[in-house]
């Protein structure tokens, strides 16, 4: 019953599949107003039963729509005095301007962030010589004798030592 | 034969800095580079920068037309590189957007009652988001499609001319058509679904 079901359902989905596509060629020519007669009501009579025909039918429009809006758009009446304007200046019209400018204002940027970024770093390393200062003269003494004993005191005992021998 | 004959001399005249012969040309071209240019970028500042950028190098490349394709072929072939040139340069600055904190344009303060019927504020915004769907859609198609797409629907030019631009056969053009209308539908289908219903 189940399997007999589902044979029932997947072949209504292939026939509602088939009808799209036979409708897909006509959607287009609907859109476009072209189709009459049978065929118009047929086309119609589908789109009101299948979702998926009838937003295909929005895009084509749409588009169309868009399309024809841009198309009838008319550049700037002073286009050949802008292009004579720069071939006489060489200079960088917007596009350019952006192409070279901005990845400019990009890379200062990082600069920036870098530098910021190092000043933070460094004060968060940085250690205060004040507090640690008597651990540095402690070390400082270990590792220089002269301040313990004078240079005079260091030969004349190396001298008496030779002596000695 | 007469305007070939007559086109030659005018692109003579203009390789060898004729502005008036180069007037002539960007009068007869303008509106035709102008729409491919706003086929690819959908802003009309940035289509009329393209258009004057197109221009510019056409007129500074004049001596290097040497005639083997037709001067409307070379002229396209430019205005096509530009564009596509625009949108790979556009696509990688995308991030500097994030930075940009200007308020978008709001179609609803924009729109002019008077121009047409559907004038309600809901339906401004459908038909404006709508507008940004198709348009986004049309930047997702993959670069030879977008081509194809463009040089046939925004200048109506015929698949043989279009060969000769993208220097493709017409089958492989025919077949860019095709698969550019199929993505378009892919695309867009889920959006118009969700908002149909």
């Amino acid at each position: 019953m189940k399997r007999r079901f589902l044979f029932f359902e997947v072949s209504n989905l292939k026939t509602e599949m088939m009808k799209c596509r036979i409708f897909d060629n006509d959607l287009m020519l609907y859109a476009e107003g072209s189709l009459d007669g049978e065929k118009k009501a047929a086309v119609e009579t589908h789109l009101s039963e299948c979702l998926d025909c009838r937003s295909a039918l929005a895009v084509i429009s749409d588009t169309r729509i868009l399309i024809e809006k841009e198309k009838s758009m008319v550049p700037n009446q002073f286009l050949f005095t802008r292009i004579i304007a720069g071939l006489d200046s060489g200079k960088m019209n917007h596009y350019e301007y952006k192409r070279i400018l901005v990845p400019a204002m990009v890379a200062s940027f990082l600069i920036l962030v870098a530098v910021l970024g190092g000043i933070n770093l460094g004060r968060l390393l940085y250690i205060n010589h004040e507090d640690v200062s008597y651990i540095i003269q402690e070390e400082n003494r270990s590792l220089n004798d002269l301040k313990q004993e004078s240079i005079e005191n260091f030969f004349l005992t190396s001298e008496n030592l030779k002596k000695d021998e | 034969m007469n305007k070939l004959t007559n086109e030659s001399e005018v692109i003579r005249s203009a390789s060898a800095g004729d502005r008036e012969a180069f007037k002539n040309l960007v009068n007869n071209y303008q509106t035709g580079v102008y729409r491919v240019c706003l086929g690819f970028v959908h802003t009309t500042a940035d289509a009329e920068d393209l258009t004057q950028e197109v221009f510019i190098e056409v007129f500074r490349s004049l001596v290097k037309f040497r005639g083997d394709s037709e001067f409307s072929t070379w002229l396209y072939r430019i205005a096509v590189n530009k564009s596509l040139n625009y949108l790979r340069v556009k696509s990688r600055n995308n991030i500097i957007s994030l930075f940009d904190f200007r308020t978008p344009a709001n179609p609803v303060l924009n729109h002019d009652p008077a121009a047409g019927d559907d004038s309600s504020p809901d339906n401004v915004l459908i038909k404006a988001d709508r507008e940004k769907a198709i348009k986004d859609a049309l930047n997702r198609l993959p670069g030879t499609q977008k081509t194809a797409f463009v040089l046939s629907r925004y200048d109506d030019l015929p698949n043989a001319e279009i060969a000769e631009i993208m220097q493709l056969s017409i089958s492989s053009v025919e077949s860019l058509l095709f698969r550019a209308k199929r993505n378009l539908r892919k695309i867009l289908l889920p959006y118009y679904k969700k908002n149909i219903e």
